[in-house]
């Protein structure tokens, strides 16, 4: 076990080196150089050519990554080219906030989601199952920043139930009022996780009750309830690890979407600002916390799963 | 622990049919004597009323977005006095902001997101499935190296890199079709490779193998071939999202850009009117959403239809 997790996060290292690599190159090799946000025009070569030494955007697109990498293993993702505070600091302060709409839509997702797809798959072809159906149909090809601005309309707009934007009202501090701007965006994101781990339930239990321990159990006389809920449902479990695992990025770009029509203060909405003012070094920092959530989120479900099915164990010890 | 297991299952996951809503009740001599792919596909829509209404809604917005020139009203003209107009007979859905004729630019969108949608789903399925085939062929450390490298792009986080390719690069149709495609051919390629795994163990690509067929021959004239139903679905599903995200990349101002609109930047500009003119966010969004649930919808009907299964 010890040994698959350490050999899961020396294979993370690659990735995270790609992928900074890549954005690294898209955003120094665009039209445009970045140096342009830092100088004034009455300033002379010399001047400009120290701020270009200070920022490292001297010499080769090469030798600029190096500096880079060399200064984020030290923890310094450089400063913000707008605020010219720390990137490190300002994304940490915005991932509590993200992290929250993000757990939250998916903990929702898991308990919507879990008895619709089991009913479904319990009354297939019938008429509730039809009608879950069209409504997952629905769930994932919704766009969802206009199911965000659909439910702003009417719940915000003309009922005036929720907030239209951000986290907390101004000068209120308590967790309900967070609960209440959390409403919403929650669940426009989890929208599409609900619509997906549905589909894999439903066909889950339908398989699963076609297996003979569901007839054995039957035949027993255990009730149909404690089938479902102590056979089935455990079964149907497992899948949803993974794809969960596999639907995370659908999490990470809604909460981009989603954050920048609520207003919500996290990271989402942080890096749409970084993209529009092109403020490299929180780009830069940006992309790298995203891709390491997926990496992580990732990896956490591939050791869920082999820890929630004993049998992949086992069938490594033969 | 075996890390392998998990990938098995994300094949399994992304290539077994997890959803058949409304499954094609077969009864079993139907399947034993197996009638033909356009038989299959023509009960499946006769019995799936769902799958027609898309079906028809589908051809219904190519057909008018093809047609969109025949409007009397430009898209671009601009009529200040008449902005925010009700529905009218004159403006069938009422004009916009800027006083011009939305069902207009509801049908120029509609161009815009379905041609973005089609190319891009022809780079990722194009790239996808000869990578696939490639990884899946030869097998062994390439194999394995080529799927890593697909693990890759399966775990950056994909929009974002086109975000920023977007706003960077001066976003034409052209540029987001490719990148688009770019990140969208990995599911493509791991159900092509799975598949090719197996067709080139069978007897037939042995046969053709000792016959002297050279390996380029054997993967366009007997492999690709037999995974055509599974590419079609895919096809129909990547175009689905393809669609989603160019309309997201729209709505947040890195998509096209104008005078061009597509649906995700006329609900971008519809924003702005929220309060008082609400329908104009409604529209674009319902199109958006018929379209994109009816390519779904087709997908699943046709990977009922083209892979024929015993339906107990």
């Amino acid at each position: 076990m010890k040994n698959y997790i350490l050999k899961r996060i020396v294979q993370m290292i690659p990735v995270l080196i790609l992928v900074s690599i890549f954005s690294f190159m898209i955003i120094h090799l665009a039209p445009g150089d970045p140096i342009n946000m830092y100088i004034r025009p009455d300033m002379t070569e010399e001047e400009i050519q120290i701020i270009r030494e200070d920022l490292g955007l001297d010499g080769t697109i090469v030798e600029q990554y190096v500096a880079w990498l060399k200064n984020v293993l030290r923890g310094n993702f450089g400063n913000s080219v707008i605020t010219h505070q720390p990137v490190a600091d300002q994304i940490f302060n915005k991932l509590p906030s993200t992290l929250l709409l993000m757990g939250t839509s998916f903990v929702l997702s898991i308990i919507i989601a879990i008895p619709l797809g089991l009913v479904s798959g319990m009354k297939k072809n019938k008429l509730v199952d039809q009608v879950i159906s069209i409504f997952s149909y629905i769930g994932i090809s919704i766009p969802s920043f206009w199911f965000a601005l659909m439910l702003i309309i009417v719940f915000s707009l003309n009922l005036h139930w929720f907030p239209t934007n951000g986290m907390r009202t101004i000068g209120v501090e308590s967790v309900l009022d967070v609960v209440w701007h959390l409403v919403l965006p929650s669940i426009v994101l989890s929208i599409d996780n609900i619509a997906v781990f549905t589909r894999y339930i439903r066909s889950n239990t339908i398989t699963q009750l076609e297996e003979e321990y569901v007839l054995t159990a039957k035949s027993k006389g255990v009730p149909k309830k404690r089938i479902m809920t102590g056979h089935v449902l455990k079964n149907c479990l497992l899948p949803i690890i993974t794809i969960a695992g596999m639907n995370l990025a659908s999490l990470v770009t809604g909460s981009f979407i989603i954050e920048s029509v609520f207003g919500w203060p996290g990271m989402g909405t942080l890096g749409m600002s970084a993209i529009n003012s092109r403020d490299y070094p929180m780009i830069m920092g940006f992309t790298m916390l995203s891709c390491l959530i997926l990496i992580v989120g990732n990896l956490i479900a591939d050791l869920l799963y082999s820890v929630a099915d004993p049998r992949i164990k086992q069938g490594v010890k033969r | 622990m075996n890390p392998e297991h998990n990938e098995i299952v994300r094949d399994e996951v992304l290539k077994e049919d997890a959803f058949m809503p409304i499954e094609t009740k077969h009864k079993e001599d139907d399947v034993l004597r197996d009638r033909g792919i356009w038989y299959n596909l023509l009960t499946s829509f006769k019995e799936n009323k769902l799958a027609m209404f898309c079906l028809c809604f589908l051809i219904i917005i190519i057909i008018a977005s093809i047609l969109a020139p025949l409007s009397p009203h430009d898209p671009d003209k601009m009529d200040l006095l008449n902005k925010l107009a009700p529905m009218s007979k004159e403006h069938f859905l009422g004009t916009d902001g800027l006083g011009r004729d939305y069902f207009t630019r509801a049908l120029y969108g509609g161009r815009v997101s379905l041609v973005v949608g089609l190319f891009s789903m022809m780079v990722a399925i194009v790239f996808g499935t000869l990578y696939g085939t490639i990884s899946g062929y030869i097998g062994g450390t390439v194999d394995n190296l080529m799927m890593r490298a697909a693990d890759i792009f399966m775990s950056v986080p994909s929009f974002l890199l086109i975000i920023i390719i977007n706003s960077l690069l001066s976003p034409s149709m052209t540029t987001m079709i490719v990148i688009i495609g770019m990140f969208s051919w990995m599911g493509v390629a791991r159900i092509v490779r799975a598949e090719t795994m197996s067709l080139k163990e069978r007897d037939f690509v042995l046969v053709a193998k000792n016959l002297g067929a050279g390996s380029f021959r054997i993967i366009f004239n007997h492999i690709i071939p037999n995974m055509i139903p599974s590419i079609i679905v895919a096809a129909s599903i990547s175009i689905a999202r393809a669609i989603l995200t160019e309309s997201s990349l729209s709505f947040l101002g890195f998509g096209v850009q104008l005078p061009m609109s597509s649906w995700g930047s006329m609900l971008q500009s519809a924003q702005e009117h929220i309060m008082d003119v609400p329908s104009l966010a409604l529209y674009p969004g319902l199109l958006i959403l018929l379209t994109v649930l009816s390519f779904n919808v087709l997908g699943d009907v046709l990977r009922n239809a083209l892979e024929p299964k015993l339906v107990k």
